[in-house]
């Protein structure tokens, strides 16, 4: 090949992959503007504060913010604990490379890659048809309470779909806590648990609000897994009851989006929901974003 | 005696903790299988829709030619899988061809190319795009982007394989993106340095040098991109127009696997056969995503062990 | 009185021999240092001696090692109070990412000795003083340790190992890295500290050894060439080695 031509391959090949990258972060600017040009409009803070009405036409988006909010929380009380445990014993209690902790991981992996929609069928099968039953006949003499969509299944299906999540990142803060930093805590006598206790945890304190912050974000976005777990086209009230069913903002721009019966009518709506949806999971983002470049230049600066 | 106890209190926890992960997925794995199971054990439901109905050409009445079928709620129900699988090809073929050239192109530009200050841009918008939601995603390729596919190549249909695949892609670039990306600066700058020194071009290179070292990663990039395509829910649901028909053109709309579970889930009778073939699509879905992860995870530990050099 | 026996102490990695066969005894109220070129098992053999050793499975310490008679590799030996009773200072000065006052009492949380309080206070400041550290740090206890310089951090980790009045103090070439004034300041607390315990001071510099400690053990390979006085080492060595090492022929 002539000068010439490599020096032209040089260019179209810089050219055409930076093209891709144009093209993709374009695409996002104009899902973005879109949504913000069409959803600030109608924003308001009785739009964030009120019920639907008039057949959704009318009103807010309140039900389903605080449905959401519920969620998530119920989400984060399960999925917290059990993927900071989890991260623990595969950074500090797993005998290194053994076959079990590879399984583990790959567990952790794989679960990482179901689709959400299979989460949504095992929520059903699993938390409602068998768990939830199981409840009613020893706890309710058969009586239907638990055996039903509710927003307890759908926090709990969230929870096992959010958990690689928190694993991966409290593991990485794990991580990168020096050995040094261990063997301080057990020269001084301390059990393994009072080294991970005094030591590890109040340093990967920020990757562990990070994967939960992540995994917030997660749950509030997506929608799949709820389907058949909890998630109410409209409820009168607010749910008080862990066996009681929720509204959500991301099944809200779902239904109303597809099942609609006066699209035009509902299209402002519409928007600001999405709006307010995509303004909640980028403020979750960004926030463990910053945590996290916050504790990669503290960890920096440390060494 | 009290800090013993305490502490082996703490380790049971934490193993218990730690075996929860592999045990929701055999849960998963056991209770979506358990009702698809149906489909081969129970009489009832083997009549109106056994492996025969699901996967080979039938007819619904003597005299009426073999067809594929998928009608699950009309007076014969037909539940051939058929023209579900090939909208989720469709739809998924749609999607990889968008993704996967501007995902690994991106990957590419942002290892190889970008100075570092426009790398601080396009990781962030990468995982901006990876964070919206599948349903604002699906949202926007409804209301939006549909219209405008139709008016540019003037189709018939608004909701159609290309529409969908195209959403569907945006949700498979953030994935894609990140994994190559992450395989090509895992390349150790030696690589680079040595072809350079070579007197070979930047383009070079990377089309030779630093391509072939991360093909590992690359290839599970892809992999796992088709992965996420194959599972996702929500945007072709919206966005697909969900008439299962049995056509291979992308200007026509389309029924998907997963799509199917959702919009007919929520609608049907528990325990009728219908129950469980959406159950067995389930399983379908669960058994191929997770070979398709488990390639994945392959192939990027070859890249590291290719890379660490214990198998050159 | 001897504190510490150690009986034909091996530590093996795989095939090869780390330590092969140590045997001596620590006094109490003695600085004893252990000098030998680097590699010649000398950090090794101060991690068997708080069983800090344990948290490498692949070596494994056999012999015996007594503390006041006891096996501290026994059946049943709590393995935390024993190290509760064997302090270290290690080579790099590792102060905790949080505050002076959290670092030192820290030991004291681990113990259930509470960590707060005046009594606490009372144990901060005689640990910082037995540090040559307090009238640095005295009005910036609620600072990160982080902050501290590197000679300053060393004697913050000397006083938070003797925050838990350790019998034993074991320290692992602890002036590897700093300047001659911190270097002198260690020294000083030293000879202060071993009024209340024995000291092991493990260090790869000759003139340390024979400027504080009373014995000397010289360690080559693995293999205690010979224990002594530090006088005698230092003048009047018995083995060619050691008195090629200690004049700096070699290592």
């Amino acid at each position: 090949m002539s000068r010439r031509w490599i020096n032209l391959f040089t260019h179209l090949f810089t050219a055409l992959t930076g093209m891709a990258c144009a093209l993709v972060i374009l695409l996002v600017a104009i899902i973005l503007g879109n949504i913000a040009y069409h959803g600030i409009p109608h924003l308001s803070w009785r739009f964030l504060t009120t019920a639907p009405s008039s057949g959704m036409t009318e009103g807010g988006i309140f039900p389903a913010i605080f449905g959401t909010a519920f969620l998530v929380l119920l989400m984060t009380i399960a999925v917290v604990p059990l993927g900071v445990c989890t991260a623990i014993y595969l950074q500090e209690y797993a005998p290194v490379k053994s076959k079990w902790v590879h399984l583990v991981r790959m567990a952790i992996q794989n679960l990482a890659g179901v689709p959400a929609i299979v989460f949504g069928l095992f929520g059903l099968g699993f938390f409602i048809e068998f768990v939830g039953r199981r409840v009613d006949q020893i706890f309710f003499s058969g009586q239907l309470y638990f055996g039903q969509p509710a927003i307890i299944w759908a926090a709990l299906t969230m929870a096992l779909l959010t958990l690689p999540t928190v694993v991966v990142s409290t593991e990485e803060a794990l991580r990168v806590v020096p050995r040094s930093h261990r063997e301080v805590a057990y020269a001084l006598g301390a059990t393994r648990w009072q080294m991970v206790w005094y030591v590890l945890l109040p340093q990967a304190i920020g990757g562990i609000l990070t994967g939960t912050i992540l995994a917030v974000s997660r749950g509030a976005g997506e929608v799949a897994p709820i389907l058949f777990t909890g998630a109410a086209y409209y409820l009168p009230y607010l749910p008080s009851r862990l066996n009681q069913q929720f509204m959500e903002l991301g099944y809200h721009v779902y239904v109303m989006a597809t099942q609609s019966p006066d699209v035009d009518a509902t299209k402002p709506i519409l928007y600001s929901t999405v709006f307010v949806l995509l303004t909640l999971t980028f403020l979750l983002n960004f926030a463990a974003i910053l945590i996290r470049s916050h504790i990669r230049r503290r960890l920096a600066a440390a060494r | 005696m009290r800090k013993k106890i305490t502490e082996s209190v703490i380790e049971a926890i934490i193993h218990i903790s730690a075996s929860l992960a592999i045990v929701g997925l055999v849960l998963i794995f056991i209770f979506i299988g358990k009702e698809a199971l149906h489909i081969l054990t129970s009489s009832e439901v083997r009549q109106e829709a056994g492996l025969s109905r699901l996967f080979l050409p039938h007819s619904p009445e003597p005299g009426v030619p073999k067809e594929f079928a998928w009608q699950p709620v009309s007076d014969i129900p037909k539940y051939s899988l058929f023209p579900l699988m090939v909208g989720t090809l469709k739809v998924t073929l749609v999607a990889l061809l968008f993704a996967l050239p501007l995902a690994l192109g991106a990957a590419i530009f942002s290892s190889e190319f970008a100075p570092s200050w426009l790398r601080e841009i396009i990781k962030p918008s990468i995982e901006l795009l990876a964070g919206i939601p599948s349903v604002v995603l699906g949202f926007f390729a409804l209301m939006v982007m549909a219209t405008a596919i139709q008016n540019a190549l003037g189709l018939d249909y608004r909701l159609n394989a290309i529409n969908a695949g195209i959403a569907l892609g945006l949700a498979v670039i953030p994935i894609v993106f990140t994994v190559a990306e992450d395989a090509l600066t895992a390349v150790p700058q030696s690589f680079r340095e040595g072809s350079i020194a070579l007197g070979a071009t930047s383009w070079q290179t990377a089309w030779r040098v630093v391509l072939p070292a991360a093909f590992p990663g690359i290839f599970a990039a892809c992999v796992l991109g088709f992965g996420r395509a194959i599972g996702e829910t929500m945007i072709v649901l919206m966005s697909s127009g969900n008439a299962a028909i049995m056509s291979f053109l992308p200007t026509y709309p389309l029924r998907s696997l997963s799509a199917t579970i959702a919009a007919e889930l929520g609608e049907v009778v528990h325990g009728s056969p219908h129950y469980h073939v959406l159950f067995f699509i389930g399983t379908l879905l669960f058994i191929f995503t997770f070979i398709l992860n488990l390639i994945g995870q392959l192939f990027v530990e070859r890249l590291k062990d290719r890379l660490s050099g214990s198998r050159a | 009185m001897d504190k510490v026996i150690v009986e034909n102490l091996k530590v093996k990695k795989g095939n090869v021999a780390i330590l092969r066969g140590i045997s001596l005894t620590i006094r109490t109220h003695e600085i004893l240092a252990v000098i030998g070129p680097a590699g010649s098992g000398k950090t090794t053999f101060l991690r068997c001696l708080n069983r800090l050793i344990d948290l490498e499975p692949e070596l494994k310490p056999e012999g015996r090692i007594t503390l006041e008679g006891v096996k501290i590799y026994g059946e049943g030996t709590d393995v935390s109070f024993l190290r509760r009773r064997i302090g270290m200072v290690f080579a790099v000065p590792n102060p905790l990412p949080m505050s002076i006052l959290d670092n030192l009492t820290l030991g004291l949380r681990i113990h259930g000795l509470g960590g707060s309080g005046p009594i606490t206070l009372e144990r901060v400041e005689r640990s910082l003083k037995a540090a040559y550290l307090w009238e640095e740090v005295k009005d910036r206890l609620k600072e990160s340790a982080l902050k501290l310089s590197g000679g300053q951090q060393q004697r913050l980790c000397l006083a938070r190992s003797i925050m838990v009045d350790p019998e034993l103090l074991l320290l692992d070439e602890p002036c590897s890295g700093l300047d001659p004034i911190s270097t002198a300041k260690i020294e000083e607390a030293l000879q202060g500290l071993k009024r209340e315990m024995s000291i092991v001071l493990v260090t790869n510099n000759v003139k340390q050894a024979s400027r504080c400690s009373d014995r000397t053990a010289f360690l080559l390979m693995g293999d205690l060439v010979e224990i002594n006085n530090t006088d005698q080492i230092f003048t009047n060595p018995q083995d060619g080695r050691t008195s090629d090492y200690v004049s700096g022929r070699f290592g």
